[in-house]
């Protein structure tokens, strides 16, 4: 039951597309979100992000971020946040099936587009349908393809926001609209591509122990294909579901806390034999996502502080990092960031084995060394000694 | 200069506008096709660039006329553009909305399925009541439509045109209709039907869920999609089964809706099960456990959004069921490149998760975000460990070695959020803090003394730091350095803190103390410093033991409440679970203003008949009495209890006018004595109170000797300082009132005291003063007992406290509206034509002199008049004030 739905660009705070389906909150709306987010940055600093849900004078305003465009709904309804979200997040996922990719440049081409899909996603404020295919019949507007210029295009929504830094693998379906259902010649290739995206989440204590990991995955698939093809994927079989982990038992394998599937998977085999058969719809879903905690973490950091005894206001410090994964596998592009005290005065760095392709700076404005290795063998260590000088402080009574 | 940007800018547009209409009429109606067999017109990038300078905010509702020619056209995107300009732009051009009825009619009857929706959705979205019968005929074919998708574009416009006039749909036999739509065999009509339903009978609770509709949309919810699983699963929640295998089937029914990919569905489905076992609190436990891990799984890959939703009810979930997540904290730390919205709220589910066995790794956790660098975070974490340290002991000698290593590092923002802290936790254990010793001296330069750790350093300073060598030597320094700190509440503490150090190092502290006298009690100073001063230097003069007495029972420790907001309905914010009151940790009352779906429109209706000369006598009367009577509520609500007191002496008189200067009642705000603060509810006087302006509120004030001092409209909140003197013992009254439109809550501080030249208080005339201030309340009750009487036998007739409006017009004048009236005989019951339309009523007579005066309204015919039924019309002529209050 949302009242308006609109899309902003936070840089000229242009209201890029305005849709308003029950006309029961002010016409305003954008102009007075965007002075709440100026003036909750005023107050509260330009390094604090603000929380998603605004009440102003009685109108709820939802927002979210997706690669840097403000995707908002007001609401004067109780509603669930959650379906408010999924929704907003949904109508940039179809932008992007639709458009091929999702940027300012994109939603000024497509604007005609947007409002034939918002027309039929949402009336008065209900969502209707957000299915790729059956929108495609109702959408007579064809894309106007954006150029692609420093975007990067990760279709990783889910994992897109806590940061992570995908980049652009060879094999990403980019930029191209998935519906050209008027233009039969031109994409008649059968293509789908699947990813398997995990993250892997570790905290460690300041001695270099494990204190918690767990790994975030999720399987995407973006189809192309034509007609109902079935595809089945399957897991390797020594993976089980156990709902306690406190009792996971290596004869089990990998042990999955928790996993869920896309409405368009038949996951009645996964429980005997991890298969899942899938009835792609086309566009971009995520057929399975699954949360596994566990011990078995690809790099162990170790990190040590010597004090030099001949000058009192110098420290080294030491990281190692060992690789616990077949030597037949490399990483790419690790980066290992050191944060320093606020009383360095200066730093330099020596690597103490292999320079090979790797690469230390130190920002001192953030006060912080970063340290990128772009090939790191599996079952090595490299380490890197960090020679930091100190600025004293003399206190008087 | 200003202006003539303004209308530099505003003739461009105009410009614009004009440009794009001649564009609209000279490109040519036609239609190509294009290789793909779709049409396409010249006109569409015209109208797509007029729908852009709609967004943009420009005016373009000049352009009405051409856009409806546009419409009747081949080109599918073109019809569909112009379209949505005709939706938003009907209002403007409710006379030409004729013109685009015609392509309406032709496009219901399309044979293309979907432009006949989209001409249907489009003609029910105009809010325009003038056109409702041509949209209920066609809602009414197109119910029946070979098409599901017209069906339930029909279902969704049934509401529009609900709101629109609902009168219209609820007389026909549209409601049952809908029912009957319910089994149709198209999911999504379906749900539309359900949604439908639910809106359209919001007023008697939404549609009707009983046994058979409840089974019927449960067998079939795998057919909905997501979003319509949401609502459905939301209107299931409303069905109470009443045996409790029932509740079991359901429940294992929807069991893989915890698992479904859309959050929403999750979440309403956890919802309804919670609403399920409500009163089967045996499997509470269980059912938290079968929800932990999706929530567990939500807050690790959702999206920051989802994360911080999640974040919300995880923090309600440990408030009900604290174990829960006891062994899961570690899912709740800090994660790299999170925002900071998510951050601050996990550490808020961090501090109640935390148990005897977690808190130290808890602890040690957030102790390193304290360094950080994000500021925000580095607060929120010192002030949860904190919190955790007081609710689990065995945490709080930790706690404490974690934050004076942390002093140690001395990072000034860091150093003064930890003081300010600091208090609190050496209350909870004075005798754990020797640690802190050897740091305070070091940290001093580092604490920035002008924010609010100011104060609380110097109230460490005094509390631990009285034996150490350096104290009176910092102090001095602060005393010396004074000019630079210039906030009250910082000099506040330093008399305080060197007066107590005076009393334990007299030697050492004599000059620096007698310097500082000196200095605050300078003319020029804040008002509250200069009499603090004061009272402490003569109580130092004259009563050295007393004073002795009063600081060493300072240390008395002060516990730290715990304040929950939803403490006086237990259970209430599971019921509104998956919901923004979450978010927003508050029942949905106190945010969500109207939950009337169309309040802008009706407000406009409103206006529109005060404007029109059919103007109703009831709405122009009830102004300025419904004003009286906010008023009257408003004060006869400050006081809940008081003591029986002498009632005849208290009496306000009129101020005069050299005691209500500004800078005199500022001074006699900070120095009076609170002596009472309350929050109350106002009556339901509907839209009046939002119109009320300052001036009206002020002017009833004045008719009771309470005047103003100041007054101002911060938003929603009307402001009003008010003041008032009694007659015989010239105690002045001073009254901080916050009224709240939206809440319709008001707010009352009150405070007394004496004008400073009648001042220097002794115990008796404190004494004094808190009976005046009963009295004070005691006046506002009394206001309260006031009884109408009948003008010829003086039988009591009515409660001033029932009395709802006094707008209304009787036979013989003026009459009042009660809600109950006492001792009188009903009569006959007939109909009469009012002024207000025909109602059924009963004359009403006083029982002791058998006079008519007046009558109970049976029966009001009009929906609007209805509020009327069961109330009393009271003639003003007939009755009385019972000793003329």
């Amino acid at each position: 039951m949302i009242s308006q739905f609109f899309i902003l660009s936070p840089q000229r705070g242009d209201t890029l597309i305005f849709r308003d389906y029950r006309h029961d909150t002010p016409r305003d709306t954008s102009d007075l979100f965007l002075d709440k987010l100026k003036t909750w940055h005023k107050e509260h600093g330009p390094d604090q992000d603000p929380p998603p849900i605004f009440n102003v004078d009685g109108v709820q305003i939802l927002f979210t971020n997706i690669q840097g465009l403000y995707f908002v709904c007001t609401t004067k309804f109780n509603v669930s946040t959650f379906m408010t979200f999924e929704l907003l997040d949904r109508i940039a996922s179809l932008i992007r099936d639709f458009c091929g990719i999702l940027s300012e440049e994109c939603v000024r081409l497509n604007s005609s587009l947007i409002y034939e899909l918002l027309d039929e996603v949402i009336d008065y404020g209900y969502p209707q349908t957000t299915s790729t295919d059956q929108l495609k019949s109702v959408i007579y507007e064809e894309p106007v393809l954006a150029k692609k210029e420093n975007i990067i295009i990760d279709s990783i929504t889910k994992l897109r926001a806590h940061g992570t830094n995908l980049g652009v693998s060879s094999n990403k379906p980019i930029s191209k609209p998935i519906v050209n259902s008027h233009d039969e010649g031109r994409y008649k290739q059968n293509e789908v591509f699947i990813d398997i995206i995990e993250r892997i989440v570790a905290f460690f204590a300041s001695d270099g122990m494990t204190i918690h990991s767990e790994i975030n995955g999720s399987i995407q698939i973006k189809s192309y294909l034509q007609d109902n093809s079935e595809i089945r994927i399957t897991l390797s079989s020594n993976m089980a579901h156990g709902r306690d982990t406190y009792n996971s038992d290596d004869r089990f394998g990998i042990m999955f806390n928790d996993y869920k599937f896309h409405e368009s998977v038949d996951s009645s085999d996964f429980e005997g034999h991890r298969q899942m058969i899938i009835f792609p719809p086309e566009g971009e879903i995520t057929a399975m996502i699954y949360r596994i905690s566990g011990d078995n973490l690809p790099f162990r950091i170790f990190p040590q502080i010597l004090d030099v005894p001949e000058s009192p206001n110098k420290i080294d410090i030491i990281i190692r990092i060992r690789t616990d994964f077949p030597e037949d596998k490399i990483a790419t592009k690790c980066t290992v960031i050191v944060p320093l005290p606020h009383i360095t005065q200066s730093v330099s760095n020596e690597h103490l084995d292999g320079f090979a392709d790797q690469s230390a700076r130190y920002d001192s404005r953030v006060r912080k060394v970063f340290w990128t290795i772009n090939k790191l063998k599996g079952g090595t260590e490299q380490s890197l000694k960090i020679k930091v000088g100190l600025i004293f402080f003399w206190f008087y009574h | 200069m200003a202006t003539e940007k303004v209308s530099f800018l505003e003739s461009q547009q105009s410009r614009e506008i004009i440009e794009l209409s001649q564009l609209l009429q000279e490109t040519s109606d036609n239609v190509t096709t294009n290789p793909s067999g779709l049409s396409l017109s010249a006109k569409r990038p015209v109208v797509k660039k007029i729908l852009e300078a709609m967004a943009a905010g420009i005016d373009v509702s000049s352009l009405f006329g051409n856009v409806v020619k546009a419409a009747s056209t081949k080109d599918l995107v073109l019809k569909k553009l112009a379209y949505i300009y005709i939706s938003t732009q009907a209002e403007q051009n409710a006379d030409l909305v004729i013109l685009a009825i015609n392509t309406f009619q032709k496009d219901l009857h399309d044979e293309n399925l979907f432009v006949r929706g989209l001409a249907l959705r489009t003609l029910c979205s105009m809010r325009l009541s003038e056109y409702v019968p041509y949209m209920l005929e066609s809602l009414n074919s197109a119910l029946k439509d070979s098409s599901a998708y017209v069906r339930k574009t029909a279902l969704i416009s049934c509401i529009k045109v609900f709101h629109l006039s609902p009168k219209h749909v609820l007389d026909t036999t549209l409601i049952d209709q809908l029912y009957k739509t319910l089994g149709d065999r198209d999911s999504e009509v379906v749900a539309n039907c359900v949604v439908a339903l639910n809106e359209i009978l919001h007023s008697q609770g939404g549609m009707t869920v009983n046994k058979k509709i409840a089974m019927y949309l449960l067998q079939r919810i795998r057919d909905f999609n997501e979003w319509h699983q949401c609502l459905i699963l939301n209107t299931l929640v409303r069905y109470q089964p009443n045996e409790d295998n029932e509740i079991y089937d359901i429940m294992n029914l929807l069991d893989d809706r915890l698992k479904h990919h859309n959050s929403g569905v999750q979440l309403a489905t956890m919802k309804l099960f919670i609403y399920l076992t409500i009163n089967i609190p045996e499997i509470h436990d269980d059912l938290y456990k079968r929800v932990r891990e999706p929530l567990l799984t939500l807050l690790s890959l959702g999206n920051p959004e989802i994360a911080y939703s999640c974040l919300e009810h995880l923090i309600l979930l440990v408030k009900s069921t604290p174990q829960l997540f006891q062994s899961d904290h570690k899912q709740f730390y800090r994660r790299i490149k999170e925002p900071s919205f998510v951050t601050l709220k996990k550490l808020e589910l961090l501090q109640d998760v935390a148990t005897d066995i977690n808190a130290k790794e808890i602890v040690d956790e957030i102790s390193c975000y304290i360094t950080s660098g994000n500021g925000a975070i580095a607060n929120k974490s010192i002030q949860t460990i904190s919190n955790i340290a007081i609710r689990i002991g065995s945490i709080l000698t930790y706690s404490l070695e974690i934050f004076i290593k942390l002093l140690e590092i001395g990072k000034d923002n860091i150093v003064s959020g930890i003081i300010t802290i600091l208090e609190d936790l050496l209350n909870e254990s004075p005798d754990k803090f020797d640690g802190l010793l050897s740091v305070l001296p070091s940290i001093w330069a580092s604490v920035d003394l002008t924010s609010s750790a100011g104060p609380a350093f110097l109230n460490l300073l005094m509390t631990v730091g009285n034996t150490l060598p350096e104290t009176p030597y910092i102090l001095e320094s602060l005393i010396e350095d004074i000019e630079n700190y210039p906030d009250a509440s910082f000099r506040l503490q330093l008399l305080n803190s060197s007066v107590a150090l005076f009393l334990l190092r007299p030697a050492e502290c004599k000059d620096m103390l007698a310097k500082l006298f000196k200095y605050t009690t300078k003319s020029t100073e804040h008002l509250e410093v200069r009499e603090r001063s004061l009272f402490l230097y003569q109580l130092l003069r004259f009563d050295i033991e007393t004073a002795k007495k009063i600081f060493d029972s300072r240390h008395e420790t002060t516990k730290i409440s715990n304040k929950n907001l939803w403490n006086t309905t237990k259970d209430r914010p599971l019921y509104e679970f998956n919901t923004l009151s979450i978010t927003h940790g508050k029942p949905s009352e106190q945010f969500i203003i109207d939950t009337g779906p169309t309040f802008y429109w009706q407000n406009k209706q409103e206006i529109d008949s005060q404007l029109s000369p059919t103007l109703e006598f009831d709405t122009v009367m009830s102004y300025q009495p419904e004003l009286e009577l906010f008023t009257d509520h408003m004060l006869t609500n400050l006081i809940i209890q008081v003591n029986e007191h002498n009632k005849d002496t208290f009496t306000l008189s009129i101020v005069n006018p050299i005691d209500a200067d500004a800078n005199v009642f500022k001074s006699c705000w900070s120095k009076f004595i609170n002596s009472d603060q309350l929050e109350i509810s106002l009556p339901e006087t509907s839209m009046l109170v939002k119109s009320l302006t300052l001036d009206d509120i002020e002017d009833v004030f004045k008719d009771s000797n309470i005047f103003t001092m100041a007054s101002g409209n911060t938003g929603d909140v009307l402001k009003f300082f008010l003041y008032a003197k009694e007659e015989n013992s010239h105690v002045l009254i001073l009254c901080e009132l916050k009224i709240n439109i939206h809440l319709a809550s008001a707010n009352i501080n009150i405070k007394i005291g004496y004008l400073p030249e009648d001042e220097i208080i002794s115990d008796a005339q404190e004494t004094e003063l808190f009976k005046h201030s009963q009295d004070f309340s005691h006046y506002l009750i009394t206001y309260s007992e006031r009884i109408y009487t009948c003008s010829k036998c003086h039988t009591h007739l009515a409660e001033h406290k029932e009395l709802i409006s006094k707008a209304f017009q009787g036979r013989l004048g003026r009459a009042y509206l009660f809600n109950a009236v006492e001792n009188v005989c009903l009569g006959q019951k007939e109909d009469r034509t009012l002024i207000t339309g025909v109602h059924t009523v009963k004359d009403i007579s006083c029982i002791g002199c058998n006079t008519v005066i007046g009558w109970k309204y049976v029966h009001a015919f009009q929906e609007d008049q209805k509020y009327k039924e069961n109330k009393y019309i009271v003639e003003k002529a007939m009755i009385l004030k019972e000793n003329n209050w």
